[in-house]
């Protein structure tokens, strides 16, 4: 039998892996029946992940980040987790202010106290091959947060989870977020990082009972030699919301995967997302919205915008269960080519088993409209600043849907310091 | 002001301008008229500096530059203004930034200050009551939703905060109810000057009701056929193009 990439690393590193010693094992196991996911599976299609299959990665070594670095990455007033190279820095967090009914932890924390944390997280990964990735994170899940907010508490202050790499090597990361009954919290994540070539795998787990609302806010800005894999997984009881915004901009090769699981009636998921590409960059963008249940609510929209030989790829797969009828679920993907040599694939998917619904899909890729800029001109902008104002006219739609003005202003200053960057001409 | 000599143009490689010869002061308000296809517009889009719309023999001076020379971002900061016959719309799009990124680009050019957001709003809701235009038009998307005669007066309030040199209005009047088209003249020849020059590209008189034009010209075939006074106007709306361009009876 050929030994699978991290095998040795795994029966190496797991004596100091925090606590959930069987659940590694178990985890560890599902992955081993796969490895790494290749090109031959179609979610994994354009995602070539052989630079970090190839040659197994070791963990980051331990490094930090000054409060000036973090400065500018900061939400103001919010609970402030900071992770260097995947380990929390509790000095240059806040999360002792957490306010009464919420709980914010390090995860290592709470599976070193030997707290059992495996209901919640053996429902990250089934038996897929496609869920490799997620077994393997669950096999070395080194640190992460821990957030629990009860039922019917308010969370006023953004809670923001920092995470900086420095180093070469691999951050395995694990967030789980459980909002109980009536309760609302905003969650955003940040990631940064240097020139380092390194891999961050990330897997976010969202819990919201009856009536729960989380508003996410995602920002990958990784360093340009980064790998990304990002898998979310969120689970809707009746009458939940959940509200996702994801800025990709970093990596070498970055994805962003939500599995939305509508499991309580009339429960409304919302997911949105913008890549920005340049260089050689790949942007996926993988969504599976699974409605089992009637009245439930959808509704995606992932634009990108591709310069130079980027490439920006979107599947999103809605499945309408026999039972969820009065589902409606809407899919738009929209791509702006600045570069004749970039590209944008765009792969909506229904499988629909109930009579009674409502589904719609659509998808473009264009180039900035010349009839536009030409108007522009002719009001006495330069083309520059006429493409940078019709990329931000064009992403705006995306940028509207985040509920936190201190989080859109944080994005729309991230996406003008792009557009910047570009030559645009 | 203007000159324009001997200019030939295509489109896609067929000549559309045969050979326009035009000259505009300062001060004056020229019409250009002319039936459907004589190439009106395509003389608006070449003096904007519209790509594809090739020069092929000719010249225009504008203030004793080469304006031919200069791209169409270059000829707006340096007051050359279009009026869209269809004004585009600009998707999420801020009509107050869109403006005042315009006004400071401008500004710049002519080594004006730079307006700020505060001293900006009070020069546009200036403007804009001129034009008896709703505020929040402004705040949208520029010309999204817009009917078409809001397109037409923000085209009027853009010019009015730009504040151009020489203004070409492609078919500014189409399109408009008459009380439209009453606010919409009351608003041109407000910016009518001494030091400004107005080029009306219209198809029918009634707009020449009310902004009097000095010259009238019609154009046909890529050519103009001829020049008079205001009366030349009325004499179109009574016989139409026929004594000028026969196949148009």
């Amino acid at each position: 039998m050929t030994v699978v990439p991290y095998a040795e690393q795994f029966e190496r590193l797991k004596p100091a892996l925090p606590g959930a010693t069987i659940l590694r094992e178990q985890a560890f196991a599902r992955y081993a029946a796969h490895g790494f996911p290749g090109v031959k599976r179609e979610a994994w299609r354009h995602t070539k992940l052989s630079p970090i299959s190839g040659v197994a990665l070791e963990p980051a070594a331990e490094s930090s980040v000054s409060p000036a670095d973090i400065a500018a990455h900061l939400i103001p007033d919010a609970l402030t987790l900071v992770f260097v190279n995947g380990r929390m820095d509790r000095a240059l967090s806040n999360i002792d202010q957490a306010p009464k009914g919420v709980t914010i932890e390090s995860l290592a924390d709470v599976l070193a106290r030997g707290d059992d944390l495996s209901p919640w997280l053996v429902q990250a990964a089934g038996d897929s091959p496609d869920d490799a990735l997620v077994s393997l994170n669950t096999a070395l899940m080194n640190d992460g947060a821990v957030i629990r907010v009860a039922d019917g508490v308010h969370v006023e202050a953004p809670i923001h989870l920092l995470f900086f790499a420095k180093r070469e090597g691999m951050n395995q990361v694990r967030n789980v977020i459980v909002a109980g009954k009536g309760a609302t919290v905003t969650v955003a994540e940040g990631y940064f990082g240097g020139k380092d070539a390194y891999w961050t795998n990330v897997v976010n787990q969202f819990f919201l009972a009856e009536g729960a609302s989380i508003e996410h806010a995602r920002q990958q800005n990784e360093g340009l030699a980064a790998y990304h894999i990002g898998s979310n997984r969120v689970r809707l009881a009746a009458d939940a919301r959940f509200n996702s915004v994801a800025v990709m901009l970093g990596g070498a090769v970055a994805r962003n995967e939500t599995q939305v699981l509508v499991a309580g009636e009339r429960a409304e998921c919302r997911l949105a997302g913008v890549s920005l590409g340049r260089g050689k960059q790949l942007q996926d963008s993988v969504t599976l919205l699974d409605h089992a249940v009637p009245n439930g609510i959808s509704d995606q929209v992932f634009k990108a915008v591709l310069d130079d030989q980027s490439h920006a790829v979107y599947q999103g797969k809605v499945i309408v269960r026999p039972n969820a009828q009065k589902t409606d679920a809407r899919q738009a993907n929209h791509n702006i080519l600045l570069a004749r040599s970039a590209e944008a694939s765009s792969k909506p998917e229904l499988e629909i088993f109930a009579d009674d619904v409502k589904c719609a899909h659509g998808a473009t890729v264009g180039e900035l409209d010349k009839n536009m800029l030409f108007y522009m001109q002719a009001r006495g902008l330069d083309p520059k600043t006429a493409r940078a104002l019709l990329v931000e006219g064009f992403v705006l739609e995306v940028l509207e849907r985040i509920a936190s003005p201190e989080i859109r202003d944080m994005f729309r200053t991230d996406i003008g310091g792009w557009l910047h960057g570009r030559a645009l001409s | 002001m203007l000159e324009i000599k001997n200019l030939h143009a295509a489109v896609d490689g067929k000549e559309i301008l045969k050979g326009i010869d035009l000259t505009v002061k300062a001060g004056e308000v020229h019409a250009i008229m002319g039936p459907n296809g004589s190439g009106k517009s395509t003389l608006a889009y070449v003096l904007a500096g519209r790509a594809g719309y090739e020069v092929t023999e000719g010249s225009v001076s504008y203030d004793g530059k080469d304006l031919l020379a200069m791209s169409a971002d270059e000829r707006a900061r340096d007051g050359v203004f279009l009026g869209f016959q269809y004004p585009v719309e600009l998707p999420g799009v801020n009509g107050m930034t869109f403006l005042r990124t315009a006004a400071n680009a401008v500004r710049r050019h002519r080594g004006l200050p730079e307006l700020d957001g505060i001293d900006f709003l009070k020069l546009l809701r200036q403007k804009a009551s001129l034009l008896e235009m709703d505020d929040s038009l402004l705040k949208r998307a520029v010309n999204v939703g817009f009917s078409g005669g809001e397109k037409k007066r923000n085209e009027i309030a853009q010019m009015a905060v730009l504040d151009p040199h020489l203004m070409v209005l492609d078919e500014t009047d189409s399109g408009l109810d008459i009380d439209a088209l009453k606010i919409v003249s009351k608003g041109i020849n407000a910016l009518r000057g001494p030091d400004k020059a107005t080029v009306l590209v219209t198809h029918y008189q009634r707009l020449l009701s009310y902004v009097e034009p000095d010259v009238v010209h019609i154009l046909a075939r890529g050519r103009i056929v001829a020049s008079g006074g205001k009366e030349l106007a009325l004499e179109l709306e009574r016989d139409g193009y026929i004594n000028y361009v026969p196949e148009a009876a």
